[in-house]
């Protein structure tokens, strides 16, 4: 769907959502509530994409994930907080999955780094192997021990606590990327913009979160405020810049 | 003046969740078992909807505060004539959903729809949207003034199937379905989202419709005292529906249709489940 064109269906109406049912190769432990799946099968998709999947009957509405790769597997990362997701990350049964969905992340060059939240690192894992650039994982918990030997390589680094993200944005202000991938919490992204666009003079990329019940563009409820007027998540979405995004008090 | 629609199966997609038909894009969605999909609310003016967040859900309920966000009747119309909508037409029957801020703009909606009526099987009326300011659920507060635009917009489309979808917070729904009825309409959807308040995660408060499974007592009561008070009005029942039983209780109660909203949400598939069971009941 594009800006400025509220609530129609275009031509591309006739370009298909696919169904896939995906069963799980593994689940590890990144946090003690955040998990990171990978299934057997794959699906076509661009960096910055997502699928929803379903919850059976755990939830009201099929929940978003960003899907990325990890060790060539599909892979999504999930915080468990409420039933949903929980089912998610406990169930043996296929998940019923639509997508991809939303718009490919297409930065502004190749010269960029990518911040995440663990609850984010598949996405986080896949644009550093995509682009071919640094990944720093901000977790407010500790992270598994397991889970950052197995991950680990030399374009990671791992920033435990409030202190630490914010020490990474004082040192990325004065390096010389131009744009820096933000995706964690509302809170993390918001202080992410701040600190690093404007006199910062980077260009900030955020991958939203708002709450979804299509995820396909018909029910307009994941909309976010920006510069350009009213925006959604899944169809205008996933990504946006920072300096478009309005936040609200 | 028809007293029924004539659909393959008597479950319709509610207008909202639907959107404009997007759902159309999943693979497989089960048409068989669409009678009619209503599209989203249409008004005289484009609406950007409400600030986010939007909506939010826990256990049985969600809440949504969407604000009727949608193009406007002009560029609706532009849309409908460059054959946009020319999908939907080819899947399934299609009700057209109008609303305006005041009484002004329902008529003038109405009378911009006229060329384009063949187009849609009914055109319903939304008169019980909780999410805006003005039109909405605020055209009942008055009454008079409101049973006075039932009868000009019957004048305005006297051969079409009209539909007043109707919320329980303008007063009893009964007398309200009553006052349709004596102007001439055929039909009417009922329930509408019910006002609600929930807090998200993030703590914000979201002041917006209540839908999902826990509506359904009250869409069956809404249901059970029109049907009571009138015995030819055709009721599409709207509220709840997630489960075949939901739809046997309804129609038992008095429905002559389904109305699946949010519950698409959850999976398209709960469609033909419903469908198929609405169908193996009615033969018996």
């Amino acid at each position: 769907m594009e800006s400025g064109c509220i609530g129609m269906v275009h031509s591309s109406t006739t370009e298909t959502i696919k169904k896939h049912l995906l069963t799980k190769r593994g689940c590890v432990g990144v946090t003690e509530d955040t998990f990171l799946i990978t299934f057997n099968e794959k699906i076509d998709f661009l960096p910055g994409q997502f699928v929803m999947i379903g919850v059976d009957s755990h939830g009201l509405t099929r929940k978003p994930f960003t899907i990325g790769k990890f060790k060539d597997n599909l892979a999504i990362s999930v915080k468990t907080v409420g039933e949903g997701s929980k089912y998610i990350v406990e169930t043996t049964t296929p998940l019923e999955v639509i997508g991809p969905l939303g718009k490919p992340f297409i930065p502004l060059s190749s010269n960029g780094v990518v911040v995440v939240a663990p609850s984010c690192i598949v996405e986080g894992i896949h644009l550093s192997e995509h682009f071919d650039i640094s990944l720093h994982v901000c977790s407010k918990a500790p992270l598994n021990k397991d889970f950052i030997s197995a991950v680990s390589n030399d374009k990671m680094e791992f920033h435990i606590g409030d202190d630490a993200y914010l020490q990474l944005l004082n040192k990325l202000k004065f390096e010389k990327y131009d744009w820096v991938f933000i995706t964690g919490s509302k809170m993390m992204e918001k202080i992410g913009i701040k600190k690093l666009t404007g006199e910062g003079g980077k260009v900030v990329y955020v991958s939203y979160n708002e709450y979804m019940g299509c995820g396909i563009g018909a029910c307009k409820s994941c909309a976010v405020m920006t510069k350009n007027g009213i925006k959604h998540v899944c169809s205008d979405g996933p990504i946006f810049r920072g300096d478009e995004i309005c936040f609200q008090n | 003046m028809l007293s029924k629609l004539n659909l393959k199966v008597p479950l319709i997609i509610a207008s909202g969740p639907g959107g404009f038909g997007e759902y159309a894009k999943i693979d497989g969605f089960p048409w068989k078992y669409v009678g009619a999909y209503t599209l989203k609310t249409v008004t005289y003016n484009k609406k950007s909807g409400n600030v986010p967040p939007r909506m939010y859900a826990r256990d049985g309920y969600m809440i949504n505060r969407i604000g009727l966000e949608n193009p406007g009747i002009d560029q609706f119309l532009d849309a409908l004539e460059n054959g946009e909508y020319e999908f939907l037409f080819k899947k399934t029957n299609v009700i057209l959903s109008l609303g305006g801020d005041n009484y002004q703009e329902y008529i003038e909606v109405t009378k911009k729809v006229k060329p384009y009526l063949h187009k849609f099987i009914a055109v319903e009326y939304n008169f019980s949207c909780p999410n805006v300011s003005k039109g909405g659920l605020s055209m009942v507060t008055d009454l008079i003034e409101w049973q006075s635009l039932l009868v000009e917009i019957r004048k305005e489309l006297p051969d079409t199937f009209l539909i007043a979808k109707l919320g329980i917070e303008g007063g009893f729904i009964e007398n309200l379905v009553e006052k349709a009825a004596q102007s001439g309409w055929n039909g009417v959807t009922v329930i509408n989202t019910i006002r609600g308040l929930m807090f998200n995660d993030d703590g914000e408060i979201l002041l917006g419709g209540l839908s999902g499974p826990n509506l359904l007592p009250i869409a069956e009561r809404a249901v059970y005292e029109v049907r009571k008070k009138l015995s030819d009005i055709y009721i599409i029942s709207s509220g709840g529906v997630y489960k075949e039983e939901d739809a046997k209780q309804l129609l038992k109660v008095g429905a002559d249709a389904v109305s699946i909203g949010s519950a698409i949400f959850q999976d398209e598939q709960i469609i033909s489940r419903i469908g198929k069971y609405i169908l193996e009941n009615l033969k018996k």
